[in-house]
């Protein structure tokens, strides 16, 4: 009986331990593929300065959930104009990514490239995708060097956190 | 069509606009900041009850319909003072003009917008086909001033000229108004037989067209620059028969343009379409032969 209480405290210390350096991981790929999605945009933007409605429709085919999803109710709600572009962008960031591993300051980020999308010259616009894509590669930085010290650490301390509650429980 | 115009509209808008156009009778619908949304059809302006003025924000949120949310998409043609729109709806705009060495780099500040509202009506160049076909193809210019429908006749022409004679055209569609292609495939009917090139600039396009397509008649809108004049001429030298449009009262007012002197006097074309609107709003076509004479029917 206590050989199953130590197991399961360590377990489960683990577990929590794991969950942490996942949501890194996850974070990571998320931003990852939204600084691909952009990265896609200002190539469409570039080559066919086709409008931001078609620009979404063509290249939603080519991703995945959710950033499919995404980019359908982007071109929906432009297709009808239901809307200034800042409100439809915000509405399709919560929507779509909120449930996403993604930081409070990652969401804001992204829904700010929103309020001037659209609205400047061809210069201007890719300069402001690229800002994005610039202050996403820093985070990924970030990500990255925390990926490789707090993965371990969070493992190891809710290992550690397991292995402390069992000694204290026996 | 109402739907595409629907879009462009603040929605505090759309409710007068389904009024005001509820006999399908819109030409025009001007936004100006400051005024009441106005509109004009066939017998002048007429406005629905809404007095309440058109503000700031309410031009820059149609502006951002307009524009497709994508300003960059536009920006060569905003020089130019006007965008066509989903559906070959031209829009117009004012503001504040910036110029750099005597060039236009761009409009800002915009305080008002005409919206153009286009309309296909297919069977409007049914009478005068019979003539302009009755001896195969042929060099055909459309002359009129803005708004009295020579791109609603071209575009006739070319559905007819592709469905029922046969013919292969390719539609050199600069502006979009004839084909209104969306995502390049065209909305308006332009003939089963009839290849578009959408967004392409009418010098290049012939060109283009005449190497690639093959066509047997060329469709051009609103021919006017020296380096259109010298495109159809090539295409005249390959043996391509040309459809164009061109702003005019008439056939003696094109004589006067000096790019199109050479072209005419030479008597390429084998026919001319004149048309003008008359008061009452109908529109009148007098078709003319390369001597300059009224063919009646």
């Amino acid at each position: 009986m206590k050989a199953a209480g130590v197991l399961l405290c360590i377990s489960a210390g683990f577990l929590i331990g794991n969950y942490f350096s996942e949501n890194i991981k996850k974070r990571y790929m998320a931003l990852n593929n939204i600084r691909r999605m952009i990265l896609q945009i200002i190539g469409e933007i570039e080559y066919t300065r086709s409008n931001i409605s078609d620009i979404f429709y063509k290249l939603s085919k080519k991703q995945e959930s959710p950033y499919r999803e995404f980019m359908e109710y982007i071109h929906s709600e432009t297709e009808g104009t239901n809307g200034r572009l800042k409100d439809i962008w915000k509405r399709g960031v919560d929507g779509y990514f909120s449930q996403l591993k993604l930081t409070d300051k990652d969401l804001e980020m992204l829904e700010k490239l929103g309020n001037n999308m659209g609205s400047i010259g061809i210069r201007v616009e890719i300069e402001n995708l690229e800002l994005y894509i610039k202050e996403v590669d820093e985070l990924l930085l970030n990500i990255r060097e925390e990926l490789t010290n707090k993965t371990k650490l969070y493992r190891m301390l809710g290992l550690f956190g397991g292995m402390a509650i069992a000694i204290i429980l026996i | 069509m109402k739907k595409e115009i629907e879009n462009l509209l603040p929605e505090k808008y759309i409710d007068d606009y389904r009024l005001a156009d509820a006999g399908g009778e819109v030409e025009e619908i001007r936004l100006r900041v400051n005024s009441p949304i106005m509109f004009y059809g066939k017998t002048g302006e007429f406005r629905t009850g809404n007095k309440n003025s058109i503000s700031k924000e309410d031009l820059e949120e149609a502006l951002e319909y307009i524009f497709g949310y994508s300003v960059y998409a536009y920006e060569n043609e905003i020089r130019e003072g006007f965008v066509t729109v989903k559906g070959g709806h031209r829009v117009g705009i004012a503001g504040k003009v910036i110029t750099e060495d005597n060039t236009i780099k761009g409009i800002t500040n915009i305080s008002s917008v005409n919206i153009r509202v286009s309309h296909e009506i297919n069977g409007v160049g049914n009478k005068i086909s019979k003539t302009i076909f009755k001896n195969g193809i042929s060099n055909v210019l459309i002359i009129s001033p803005p708004m009295a429908g020579k791109t609603t006749l071209l575009r006739d022409l070319v559905r007819i000229g592709s469905d029922e004679y046969g013919f292969k055209i390719s539609v050199i569609d600069e502006r979009g108004e004839i084909g209104a292609a969306y995502m390049g495939v065209p909305s308006n009917n332009i003939g089963i037989r009839s290849d578009i090139f959408d967004n392409t600039p009418k010098d290049k396009g012939i060109m283009m067209a005449v190497r690639a397509m093959s066509p047997q008649i060329v469709a051009v809108d609103e021919i006017g620059q020296a380096k259109d004049v010298k495109a159809i001429e090539e295409a005249f030298n390959c043996g391509v028969k040309v459809f164009a449009t061109i702003h005019g009262r008439g056939i003696e007012d094109i004589k006067r343009k000096e790019e199109l002197k050479r072209i005419i006097n030479e008597k390429y074309f084998e026919y001319f379409v004149v048309v003008k609107k008359c008061d009452r709003g109908e529109r009148i076509m007098q078709l003319y032969d390369e001597n300059g004479c009224e063919l009646k029917e």
